[in-house]
């Protein structure tokens, strides 16, 4: 079975209903089969065969999720990427996946081209809308084999390939979404881009399900409530940047997302405050789900649901509104467990595991409550040990956001003769307040925090980096650190 | 008897193969000598 018949389905059952929309124009989803099929002959002839990888580089569009079917009906590897890469670094990705085609939007080109003579770039632009389709046909291809690989997101290092099967897709989709019954009124916007999992499986389960998906160029506030609004979108997956911007932003107007009936988060931690201000201002009507899923595990593993938040939110104990900040329990099919460095210990390394298979590592560090909610701390490369005590950044850097004059922060370790590491904080204030005031930090620190995870030092910085998905890149804050220290 | 409907799933109890109809038709499906029964649907709520 071919994932890229999760469009047949569609097809086959609502020919005429709108598959995508960017704002300006629509294509039905026999519109996107006639762009699919015209984009496979094009692969076909540029001599891509089952099993080669047709690497993706271009910012979300229709055109953009025909290519990714296209490649995965010829039995092909879709490999989306990162548009924002740098010549270097996606010419370690193309060495490391091995592609020999890559179908780029017009302003990557001649950076693609530059890559090397043996590699064939493809413009966006060349692929449908083509004529009346042939019956559309598929690639039969074994279900292990890969349909699409993306790279993790490289916060702690390189990039790693990460493939997904077909059957494995499939699962996804067939434990999440069905079949659109007639008349299906569903629009999904798309903000996250298909070269992380989160926007995959939101393309292809919209797909599947016959929702109308609606694309979304550069996010911002307002492109994205026009978006819900006019396209009168019921779900949405924001990562918390987003939901952060649209939440900050003066002009938001939460009156125009009444259609909003489901608003997914992940891909990073959540700061409280800001999903608490999304639950006091957006419609009731609005459930979220923060669903936090491991690329290695093929999607979600585990989700707070929209009647958890409504109960951490309004929750009388100070556990139950706690798990506002939590990342829910196993999904259905899931199972999770910590494995503790030292015996005993309540946080460690969270391991999860699908449909009873082996068990996988998340990097992550976290602990279980009572009631099987899940709690993250940090990345578990990203813990700092000072003294033998071990801290985890994510405390520390919520605690640091809730302080006066800040908007952001981020915590790392350095290296330290007495301690083996301490605590720096790096944070982000008010644009009215471009200084801080250390000592009045750390009094607000010390009354949240235990005094060893103070940080040693804060330093001001203008923004914070971070990858194209939020995630704050810390090796970066790291080596500003080693950097100034080798200072004379 | 059911129709055989676009999008509708089966499963083998014997092989454990999944069928996924891609095409109508009248049916009936077999596998392994015996009739196919539709599989069970686990929704998970959206995430998408």
């Amino acid at each position: 079975m071919n994932i890229a018949s999760a469009l047949s389905i569609a097809v086959a059952l609502q020919p005429e209903a709108i598959a995508i929309e960017d704002g300006k124009e629509q294509w039905s989803y026999a519109q996107l089969a006639w762009m699919v099929d015209a984009d496979i002959a094009l692969l076909a002839e540029h001599g891509v065969v089952p099993g080669d990888v047709v690497t993706l580089m271009q910012v979300p569009s229709p055109a953009q999720i025909a290519w990714l079917l296209a490649a995965t009906a010829l039995g092909a590897v879709a490999n989306p990427i990162n548009y924002r890469l740098k010549a270097p670094e996606i010419a370690g990705l193309l060495t490391a996946s091995g592609a020999s085609v890559v179908v780029c939007d017009s302003r990557y080109d001649q950076l693609c081209r530059g890559l090397g003579p043996q590699l064939t770039v493809l413009p966006t632009e060349s692929g449908g809308p083509a004529g009346e389709a042939a019956e559309l046909t598929y690639a039969e291809r074994s279900d292990e084999l890969p349909a699409v690989m993306i790279f993790t997101s490289g916060t702690t290092g390189v990039p790693k390939p990460v493939y997904f099967s077909h059957v494995a897709l499939l699962e996804y989709l067939y434990s999440s979404a069905t079949p659109p019954e007639i008349g299906s009124t569903e629009c999904s916007v798309v903000c996250v881009p298909c070269y992380h999992v989160a926007g995959l499986t939101a393309v292809l389960a919209s797909l599947y399900s016959g929702r109308r998906i609606r694309t979304l160029g550069a996010f911002s506030c307002a492109e994205w409530t026009n978006a819900v609004s006019d396209g009168a979108a019921t779900h949405c997956f924001l990562v918390p940047t987003m939901l952060k911007e649209v939440v900050d932003d003066p002009a938001f107007d939460p009156s125009r997302l009444v259609s909003l009936q489901t608003l997914a988060y992940g891909a990073g931690p959540m700061p409280r405050s800001v999903i608490v201000k999304a639950m006091e201002c957006f419609p009731p009507s609005t459930g979220f789900v923060n669903a936090y899923g491991l690329t290695e595990a093929g999607g979600v593993v585990s989700m707070l649901l929209p009647d958890d938040h409504r109960e951490a939110f309004a929750g009388q104990t100070h556990e139950v509104r706690a798990r506002l900040n939590s990342v829910g329990r196993a999904a259905p099919g899931a199972e999770l467990r910590i494995a503790p460095q030292v015996a005993g210990e309540r946080v460690g390394q969270v391991e999860v595991r699908r449909d009873a298979l082996e068990w996988i590592e998340s990097g992550d560090l976290g602990y279980l409550d009572e009631e099987g909610y899940l709690f993250l701390v940090g990345r578990a490369v990203d813990r700092i040990v000072r003294g033998g005590e071990n801290i985890d950044p994510v405390e520390i850097e919520e605690a640091l956001r809730e302080c006066e004059g800040i908007v952001d922060a981020a915590v790392v370790g350095r290296q330290d003769e007495r301690w083996g590491e301490v605590v720096v904080a790096f944070v982000v204030t008010k644009p009215d307040q471009p200084t801080i005031d250390t000592d009045q930090l750390e009094t607000q620190l010390r009354s949240k925090l235990s005094s060893y995870k103070v940080p040693e030092e804060f330093r001001l910085i203008e923004t914070l980096p971070r990858n194209g998905l939020g995630k704050v890149l810390k090796p970066e804050l790291r080596s500003k650190l080693s950097v100034v220290d080798q200072q004379p | 008897m059911e129709p055989i409907t676009v999008g509708k799933r089966y499963q083998c109890e014997l092989c454990g193969g999944h069928l996924l109809c891609t095409r109508a038709g009248d049916g009936p499906l077999e596998c392994c000598g015996q009739l196919l029964k539709p599989a069970d649907t686990k929704k998970l709520p959206s995430a998408d």
